[in-house]
């Protein structure tokens, strides 16, 4: 209590004082080296002001910003900073007490669901995202908002961004459920609920089941889903050629897209939501950090 | 000479002696071997606990054991300052600028009064800041000009060298402030050093 109170005066204090006197302040900035600061080299500590672009030269940088989020960026990291969230430009970023911060990422959202919630967010290559979370959960959107993933405490998942092209195909599987005649469905991969429609779904309630299909952003879905689904194939999951290696190259062609096999994420099951495609990677649990040296799949 | 003041001479020189020998032992071992110097354990402990990354307890465990390390003072006070404990943050950055009187802590307590926009404050710790600059005179300066609209009297405020100026020149002309610029191309061309000439004359063209 006390320390939320200590906090509150610290917010509120700094808000005063930047309403007169610009740039507006948003926290600091500390490193056990010399970093880079809007480009200008800066040793071990400094001001950060809203939209400062820092990077790593040597080791970790720690972040402390007024709102009372930490985030640390590690070795030959690169992030524009704003007060509630950071753009990642270049290689990942630990974020903890950050309820009311984000990160974005290749036009991804990536937000945390509670307070408590930490996880490391990186950029493989250019084109791919890993979420890896300790604590909490980790929800994220794509550039329209829509919901591509939870992704639950010692999971670890990896993101890629389809061409604009692909971006309202679906591909997700899991076990079709029926509520009050709307079909649901919750993705084994992602984790998103989703509301399916279409023909023949009746017959495959219970069943676990692959549904290749396209957003319907005009509807709205029926409470606990996040999303409409328009099925253009439903199957049941025993029936589909290959299983789940081949769900992600048979969604993709199925769909019109090109994402199954050109997504190269390199593992067994693939989801589709809201444009992107979503894998488990190697390593869930050691990826987020909790278990260093644990090399098996977290599914 | 009375008794009282032959005694108290006596304890004078006697602590002046004995304190004089611990620094010239101090040294010589030193001297003898700087890495068996440095491998007192409570040295290394403190050190150890005074990591960038390190908790306020660690911090505290610290400066327990070395009272003079600074950079432990420095995390402490970053920490204080985040938790919104504005007095004991400036007590500790103060702590470490007393201890240490090289670059880190001048910038350090300026970039804290800068966060409070307390200009009285900010400027002298950013001379001291700018005097023990080496390189990269840009963040400082930055810090700075936000804090007073007259890029001429920032220099003089921070009674800025013909480095801190070239530095200076070259920020507000990447800023686009050409006006504000020419303040300092002015001061710059005062002080006839030929190896600014270029630098100068660049600008000017820049100007037409």
């Amino acid at each position: 209590m006390k320390r939320l109170t200590l906090r509150s005066v610290f917010v509120w204090s700094m808000t005063l004082e930047f309403a007169i006197a610009a740039p507006p302040v948003i926290g600091t900035v500390t490193a056990s080296g010399a970093f880079r600061l809007n480009g200008d080299t800066v040793l071990a500590n400094g001001t950060l002001t809203e939209g400062a672009v820092i990077e790593t030269v040597r080791g970790d940088l720690s972040v402390r910003l007024s709102g009372g989020a930490r985030l640390s960026l590690g070795a030959g990291s690169r992030g524009r900073l704003y007060s509630d969230h950071i753009l990642l430009e270049k290689g990942e970023a630990r974020l903890e007490n950050a309820a009311a911060f984000h990160l974005e990422a290749l036009g991804l959202t990536i937000r945390p669901d509670r307070e408590t919630s930490t996880g490391r967010i990186g950029l493989l290559a250019s084109h791919r995202v890993r979420v890896a979370v300790l604590t909490g959960g980790f929800r994220v959107l794509n550039a329209r908002g829509v919901l591509v993933a939870n992704v639950a405490a010692g999971s670890a998942l990896a993101f890629e961004p389809q061409a604009p092209a692909a971006a309202a195909v679906t591909h997700i599987t899991g076990t079709l459920t029926e509520q009050n005649g709307h079909f649901l469905l919750t993705d084994q991969v992602t984790h998103v609920t989703v509301e399916v429609t279409g023909q023949g779904l009746q017959a495959q309630v219970g069943q676990v089941v692959q549904v290749t299909g396209t957003l319907n952003a005009s509807a709205t879905p029926v409470e606990g889903a996040s999303q409409v689904i328009a099925a253009t194939s439903v199957q049941a999951v025993s029936a589909a050629a290959g299983g789940a290696a081949g769900g992600g190259a048979a969604a993709a062609g199925a769909g019109g897209a090109s994402a199954g096999a050109g997504i190269g994420i390199g593992v067994t099951t693939v989801a589709i939501v809201g444009g992107v495609a979503a894998a488990a990677t190697l390593g869930g649990l050691a990826a987020s950090g909790a278990l260093p040296g644990q090399s098996s799949e977290s599914r | 000479m009375s008794i009282v003041a032959r005694a108290l001479l006596l304890v004078f020189l006697g602590s002046a002696i004995l304190l004089t020998t611990r620094l010239a032992v101090a040294e010589a071992e030193f001297r003898l071997g700087p890495e068996a110097a440095l491998r007192s354990p409570n040295w290394i402990q403190a050190a150890h606990l005074a990591r960038f990354e390190s908790s306020p307890d660690e911090l505290r465990a610290a400066v327990s054991l070395n009272s003079r390390l600074s950079i432990a003072w420095i995390h402490l006070g970053l920490d204080a300052e985040a938790e919104g404990n504005l007095p004991e943050a400036k007590a500790d950055l103060l702590r470490a600028t007393r201890i240490d009187r090289l670059y880190l802590p001048a910038w350090t307590l300026a970039n804290f009064y800068f966060r409070r926009n307390d200009a009285e404050n900010f400027w002298p710790w950013a001379e001291r800041a700018a005097a023990l600059t080496f390189d990269d005179y840009r963040p400082l300066l930055r810090l700075a000009d936000a804090l007073d609209t007259s890029p001429q009297r920032v220099a003089t405020r921070l009674r800025g060298g013909t480095a801190l100026l070239r530095a200076y020149l070259d920020l507000l002309i990447n800023a686009h402030r050409l006006d504000s610029a020419r303040e300092i191309a002015g001061l710059l061309a005062a002080r006839h050093d030929p190896a600014d000439r270029d630098r100068l004359a660049a600008f000017a063209e820049r100007l037409q």
